[in-house]
């Protein structure tokens, strides 16, 4: 197994605050990984310097060797929080948007999803309801062939069918090279797909651990260890 | 990469410019049409209401132009700095070719958008035999200025007209670039950038005439000296190829710090909402 | 299928044990061709890994054998399956004497309580 993702001593600071305090951290591939923490533990700091969209106050980030930048973004495929269409394009642009600029994006895989969902690619994202929208989004990153994916609590805000949806969407495109990092803090809807969950708190790593490991150890759920870690 | 980022930059913001432009078109036409059933803006006693369309039709071509170019750099924030930014800042694309590609869609719709305001205006005041005499007296008139005693002004002039939308748009990226360095009201803070950059830029030109007007007193003095002859002439021009290269320097300095500002931001500064 | 996973054991084991009972209790024929880890993974929404961790267990054990090409299938050895099957049972009665004793029931009265409970449900 060679390592995915390498964080050495890395900080962010945001002016006073602190967001990620020294975190060291390996990743390895083949891994469905689960970043776990409270809101605003650092999780979506540490999604988005692996993306580049921050840079670090101190300390390295690397992704399979390289530091972000122009090589990393051609191998990890990321969804934000947020969504970021333009309304006034079609999902149809996006499609080819993607295929253009992204080598290693599957066209016919997403036009299949969509096809599975009844999304018509000529429609403009304004006329899809938001839950769908969010959903073109998702098969728009699952269905490049990446090496790192970072989903930023991908389940958050939706109901329970669209969050079945949503895992089953990830599971059936996962390839067992790959290695996806889900940031989330409903952990009970996620825990059974993870390999392995890091714990975040106040900018620290708390705990890495496979989630076996746990069950068998401690003979607990990782929600039920998450509720005693970061018990208030 | 360049090429697609200007691609989707040039499908995405065309259609409305070319919307905008049409119906700027249609509506200098209509006014012309009003002006000539008026009577049309050569009779000797021109009507006030011919006086207020002609107003209103040259307002509403000036609008069009100011429009597009804060058009292109809203285009620029908004697919950068805002929501849309997490698509458009994970793409594997450099910074460079990032503000090069979106950047000459800008610029060539600035240009553009200059021939056409140039066009509406002609549709406006023109009779045909005027735009005909104007057509054919062009090439002469534009080549005499390149073979008189002032080429080097002319050249000048030349660059400096193919530089400002350069400059221009390097200006309004520079500005959302540093409105995205703010928390909130990011919209507010790229314009206020922008018209704080355009005042430091005016105070700047009015520090470095102040510098250049002992020099330049000299020149002037010089013109006097000389008299109302051959050699004057000379000097003036002299002095105002000066102003002009002054102004060339100035402004093109301006745009290479306002690229390597908007690509620092990109690089380490990102902000995103 | 359905799965019922409980999230405080390690879930490759509890996928394990789901299929050897599904196997034991004929649900699955000897020599069937399982599905594909991702088909399985998919339906019972874990992750591939994990799934493939179960199967190996399987494998480990003898009920599910992989041939290389052509995917994996429960194994058509029936006296082993009858083996598994009967060794379960055992530990279920074992562990219902233990029980039945543990409230003061001698093995012979047990077996006269259920000899009686039979006759009752079948008149």
């Amino acid at each position: 197994m060679s390592a995915i993702l390498e964080c050495d001593n890395l900080t962010k600071r945001y002016g006073a605050r602190t967001a990620l305090d020294h975190i060291s951290l390996t990743l390895e591939s083949g891994r469905i990984i689960g970043l776990l923490g409270p809101n605003g533990s650092g999780k979506s700091t540490l999604i988005k310097l692996i993306n580049d969209l921050l840079s670090p106050t101190e300390g390295s980030i690397r992704i399979a060797g390289h530091t972000p930048g122009l090589e990393t973004k051609k191998i990890v495929s990321y969804l934000p929080e947020r969504t970021y269409l333009d309304e006034n394009l079609k999902v149809s642009s996006y499609i080819s948007y993607f295929a253009d600029f992204y080598e290693d994006f599957d066209t016919g895989r997403a036009v299949d999803m969509l096809h599975k969902l009844n999304i018509d690619p000529e429609l403009r994202i304004k006329t899809l309801s938001k839950g769908t929208q969010e959903k073109v989004q998702l098969i728009l990153v699952m269905s490049r062939r990446s090496r790192l994916y970072c989903l930023d609590e991908p389940i958050a805000g939706v109901d329970p069918a669209a969050r079945d949806y949503i895992l089953s969407t990830i599971i059936n495109n996962y390839d067992e090279n790959a290695t996806i990092l889900i940031s989330t803090h409903l952990i009970s809807d996620v825990e059974n797909i993870l390999d392995e969950v890091v714990f975040i708190h106040n900018g620290n790593i708390r705990l890495q651990a496979q989630v076996d490991d746990i069950r068998c150890n401690q003979g607990k759920s990782i929600d039920e260890l998450f509720r005693e870690v970061f018990k208030c | 990469m360049l090429r697609k980022i200007f691609k989707y930059e040039w499908k995405t913001i065309s259609p409305l410019l070319l919307g905008v432009h049409g119906i700027g078109l249609a509506v200098a036409v209509i006014c012309r049409i009003g002006i000539n059933l008026m009577g049309g803006v050569r009779s000797a006693d021109i009507s006030i209401m011919t006086a207020l369309l002609l107003m209103a039709a040259i307002m509403a071509i000036g609008c069009i132009v100011f429009y597009t170019y804060f058009y292109t750099g809203y285009r620029f924030y908004k697919s950068v700095f805002t929501q849309q930014g997490y698509l458009t800042n994970t793409l594997p694309v450099t910074a460079d070719q990032m503000i090069w590609g979106k950047g000459l869609t800008a610029i060539i719709w600035i240009v553009i958008d200059c021939l056409w305001a140039l066009a509406a205006l002609f549709i406006l005041v023109l009779s045909p035999g005027e735009a005909a005499e104007i057509f054919q007296e062009l090439p002469k008139a534009i080549g005499s200025l390149f073979h008189n005693e002032a080429p080097v002004f002319t050249w000048l002039m030349v660059i400096s007209v193919i530089l400002a939308p350069f400059c221009m748009v390097i200006q309004i990226y520079a500005a959302a670039a540093i409105g995205n360095l703010f928390t909130g009201h990011k919209l507010l803070a790229t314009i206020g950038s922008y018209i704080g950059i355009s005042f430091i830029q005016q105070i700047l030109g009015l520090v470095i005439l102040a510098f250049s007007a002992p020099h330049m007193a000299q020149l002037n003095y010089q013109i006097e000296q000389a008299g109302n002859n051959a050699y004057a002439q000379i000097y003036a021009i002299d002095a105002m190829t000066r102003y002009v290269g002054l102004g060339l320097a100035f402004s093109t300095l301006c745009a290479v710090g306002f690229y390597f500002l908007s690509r620092y931001v990109l690089n380490h500064k990102l902000n995103l909402e | 299928m359905t799965w019922n996973l409980d999230s405080s054991r390690p879930i490759y084991a509890q996928i394990a044990e789901q299929v050897r009972l599904d196997i034991i209790s004929g649900l699955y024929q000897p020599g069937t061709k399982l599905s594909s880890v991702r088909e399985l993974a998919a339906q019972a929404k874990v992750n591939p890994n994990t799934m493939q961790k179960a199967l190996a267990e399987l494998e480990r054990s003898g009920l599910v054998h992989s041939m290389r090409t052509s995917g994996r299938f429960i194994t058509e050895d029936t006296d082993m399956i009858k083996q598994m099957k009967e060794d379960l049972a055992t530990d279920q009665i074992k562990e219902f004497l233990e029980k039945m004793s543990s409230m003061g029931f001698q093995p012979q009265d047990t077996l006269e309580l259920i000899e009686k409970i039979l006759k009752e449900e079948q008149p």
